[in-house]
């Protein structure tokens, strides 16, 4: 009962202030509305400073003095979030940034080293505020930190932006996809009684953002109908309970976040809206909805055949990808082939090894095979993120010395003593000008474009939300256990369920302190990302992997010391590693319980059923293609071992 | 049999030819030690292709029967973010249609191809 009057009595505090700061009245014209909206927070964020200098931080009332300003400054910042996510995302890292210290390989930027960026701002501050003893010059850093990087948003060219519409609906594209994907979830705001708080007080302010562009854009205007459903969705949030644990995620997305996007996607279209920013670069314009696998683009499957869209010619190119996926004239010895580990009938990965046999047929491979199926929707590939291409990624396998250990010159060599191949191949070579002779690029097309048919297809759950199919009440309650309490969601983002988040222009990686085996003895000597780029953050970091057919892909985690999705939900439910006891000096997961209920954790399982996807497996070929090269033809389809 | 092996020979000779000519069609600098130069050449060749199929429609400039590509200044040449520099590129031109390491192959090719005294204009 106390705390509920603590509660009220700061929401009191934040409402007062909120009005004081407030000087324009209802918003004017667009411009003036960002620029008074703005000033908002600076003013916010400079008393946030204040409050921090003057303040020793020694007792219980000091620091909730400060969390006042926090959660003021956290309100203003929310209702500019439309605007400043978008318009200079690298800034708002330092206003809002999740972690100190990121390590970033952005989509467009691919082919340059990783580099790092820091975080400063309110998330980190209201953490440095939560420790025993806080530290008071930390705190002045971060808000300081924060206090610079606003500027940017006075700049003269993103003053030039605001009197274009088009802007207007790529801000409004990632606000609905950060919707669906972050701002439910907590991610971000580790203060978890503010999350619905916020999210209802966004969704108000964004309106006032809405209302004040159709007065100062009547010709692109947001038409009635979206305006009418996004007051729904704020009449349906402003009925939902403000505890973050019964928010009902499934319908707010099913319902209004995304028919908005759907009709935010067609203004897009029917304004001819330009984008001038790196952060549409792998976003679709022709999409409609979130749960569309062609959201967004991350892998060219086609590689070099990318200009070939004659329907017969890419079957052809299929049938050769899945020949030479079956083939083991790819390996060394002629022993093994692609579906040696990625066993097309098991989901393109092997269910029954923990970590794939090497190359010698003794030996293990450090780490589990995963599935190719969605591998398609990553930026980086491979679990530690080694190589920015699917076709690189192939190339490495079949060449490496532990896993296939076929020299580049041999496999081409081989494959052409195939006539069946060198007569495919031949007929290729005039889509790929730019590459006139048949090369190993030629082949690694075939094989990447042939798998990733197999990620296109969709899961009970995308249909219920793409056509309103019906879904068990157990996989609905699951998705809000995902993203509420399980905090799942605030890695493995919507639509994908990878490490993707809005404007998926990167992939994530996270430190779980996964162990060596089920005894929990001791941390995983595989020290993952650290091995591609050495930093104190990415030791025993790995690429967050896809949800999707999660119950047909064990075993689980990097090195499948986990047999079955029970143990997976068990380890998070502890905390990960730390929370099971090891040091863990860098973990990305809290190492706090996150109590969950029996019925949490089979609802979370039913959820995960529902998304098993659909997809229609075809049966091996039922021989290879024969070779010049006698001793070649006692080779076996897919290979022996 | 003896006449298949003279056509074959005169093939590739003319084939010869046209490479050894085309290579001179490359401003490539003359401290560029040969291995590195036969690289170079090799990328402009393929970025040729890839303008001639990406690039070429909008940007030649066509004169009598002949399709001339222009000279485009250094800063014209950036990467992906021609992607969003011009409202054309934004439309015409997504990842789906050309990569970026293509985009990059096409820039090595511009930068060192043989000058034609046209300026590119931006549009």
């Amino acid at each position: 009962m106390k705390k509920k009057y603590t509660l009220l009595s700061i929401f009191t505090v934040i409402f007062c202030l909120a009005f004081s700061f407030k000087k324009t009245g209802g918003p004017k014209n667009y411009i003036n509305h960002y620029q008074g909206q703005l000033k908002s927070f600076k003013d916010s964020q400079v008393a946030l400073l204040t409050a921090i200098k003057k303040n020793d931080l020694k007792t219980e009332k000091d620091v909730k003095a400060v969390k006042i300003h926090i959660d003021l400054a956290r309100h203003f910042l929310k209702g500019m979030d439309f605007w400043f996510r978008y318009l200079e995302p690298v800034s708002y890292k330092k206003i809002n940034g999740p972690l100190p210290a990121e390590w970033e390989t952005e989509v467009f930027e691919k082919f340059e080293a990783p580099y790092k960026r820091e975080g400063a701002g309110l998330t980190l501050a209201a953490l440095a505020l939560d420790e025993e003893q806080p530290d008071k010059k930390q705190l002045i850093e971060l808000i300081e930190a924060s206090v610079n990087a606003v500027e940017v948003y006075s700049a003269d060219s993103i003053a030039g932006e605001l009197k274009t519409k088009d802007h207007f609906y790529l801000c409004n594209r990632l606000f609905l996809l950060n919707l669906a994907a972050i701002y439910t979830t907590g991610f971000e705001c580790p203060d978890t009684t503010r999350i619905i708080p916020e999210l209802k007080q966004m969704l108000i302010d964004t309106y006032d953002i809405y209302a004040a562009f159709n007065e100062s854009f009547e010709n692109t205007e947001l038409p009635e109908n979206y305006l009418a459903l996004y007051k729904d969705a704020v009449a349906f949030v402003n009925k939902q309970n403000n505890n973050y644990l019964n928010f009902d995620h499934f319908n707010f997305i099913k319902n209004y976040i995304n028919p908005l996007f759907s009709l935010n996607q067609k203004l897009i279209k029917d304004y001819k809206i330009i984008s001038k920013s790196n952060i549409d670069y792998s976003l679709n314009k022709n999409s409609t909805s979130i749960f569309s696998k062609d959201l967004y683009r991350a892998q060219n499957a086609k590689g070099i055949f990318l200009r070939v869209n004659d329907k017969e010619t890419l079957a052809e190119i299929e049938q050769v990808g899945k020949l030479l996926f079956y083939d083991p004239l790819l390996s060394g010895n002629n022993l093994r082939s692609c579906a040696s580990c990625h066993n097309p009938t098991q989901y393109f990965t092997d269910t029954l090894k923990t970590t794939s046999l090497q190359f010698d047929g003794k030996n293990m491979l450090p780490r589990n095979a995963p599935s190719l199926i969605n591998a398609e929707y990553n930026h980086l590939i491979m679990l530690d993120g080694k190589h920015i291409s699917l076709q690189n990624q192939a190339k490495d396998v079949i060449t490496n010395s532990t896993e296939m250990a076929c020299a580049e010159a041999d496999v081409l060599k081989k494959i052409m003593s195939c006539n069946e191949y060198k007569t495919a191949f031949k007929k290729f070579l005039k889509f790929t000008p730019h590459e006139p002779e048949i090369s190993i690029d030629h082949i690694l097309s075939t094989i990447t474009f042939y798998y990733s048919k197999y990620s296109h297809f969709y899961a009970p759950f995308d249909k219920a939300m793409n056509h309103g199919q019906a879904l068990t009440q157990e996989a609905t309650n699951g998705f809000n256990v995902f993203m509420g309490k399980a905090q799942c969601a605030t890695c493995h983002f919507v639509p994908q369920f990878n490490g993707v988040k809005p404007p998926y222009v990167s992939s994530e990686f996270e430190v779980l302190g996964v162990a060596k085996d089920s005894s929990f003895k001791s941390l995983s000597d595989d020290k993952g990302r650290f091995g591609i780029n050495p930093a104190k953050e990415t030791e025993h970091a790995f690429r967050t992997g896809s949800i999707r057919n999660a119950e047909k892909t064990k075993p689980y985690m990097h090195n499948g010391s986990m047999s079955n999705l029970s143990q997976v939900i068990d380890f998070y439910n502890a905390g990960g590693g730390a929370g099971k006891g090891l040091t863990v000096n860098n973990q990305t997961l809290s190492g706090d319980s996150l109590h969950l209920t029996k019925k949490d954790k089979s609802d979370l399982l039913a959820f995960m059923s529902s998304l098993n996807e659909d997809i229609q497996f075809e049966k091996p070929p039922e021989k290879l293609p024969t070779s010049k090269n006698k001793v070649l033809n006692k080779r076996k389809v897919g290979g022996e071992y | 049999m003896r006449i298949k092996s003279i056509i074959i020979f005169v093939c590739i000779s003319i084939l010869a030819a046209c490479t050894a000519q085309k290579e001179l069609g490359y401003a490539l600098p003359a401290e560029m030690l040969p291995q590195v130069k036969a690289e170079y050449a090799k990328r402009c060749e393929q970025g040729a292709a890839l303008y001639k199929m990406s690039c070429g429609k909008c940007h030649n400039i066509k004169k009598g029967r002949k399709e001339i590509i222009p000279d485009f200044r250094q800063d014209q040449l950036i990467g992906y973010t021609l992607r969003v520099s011009n409202a054309q590129h934004e439309a015409n031109m997504p990842d789906s249609l050309v990569t970026e390491e293509e985009l990059g192959i096409i820039m090595t090719f511009l930068g060192y191809k043989k000058k034609s005294n046209i300026p590119a204009i931006n549009h």
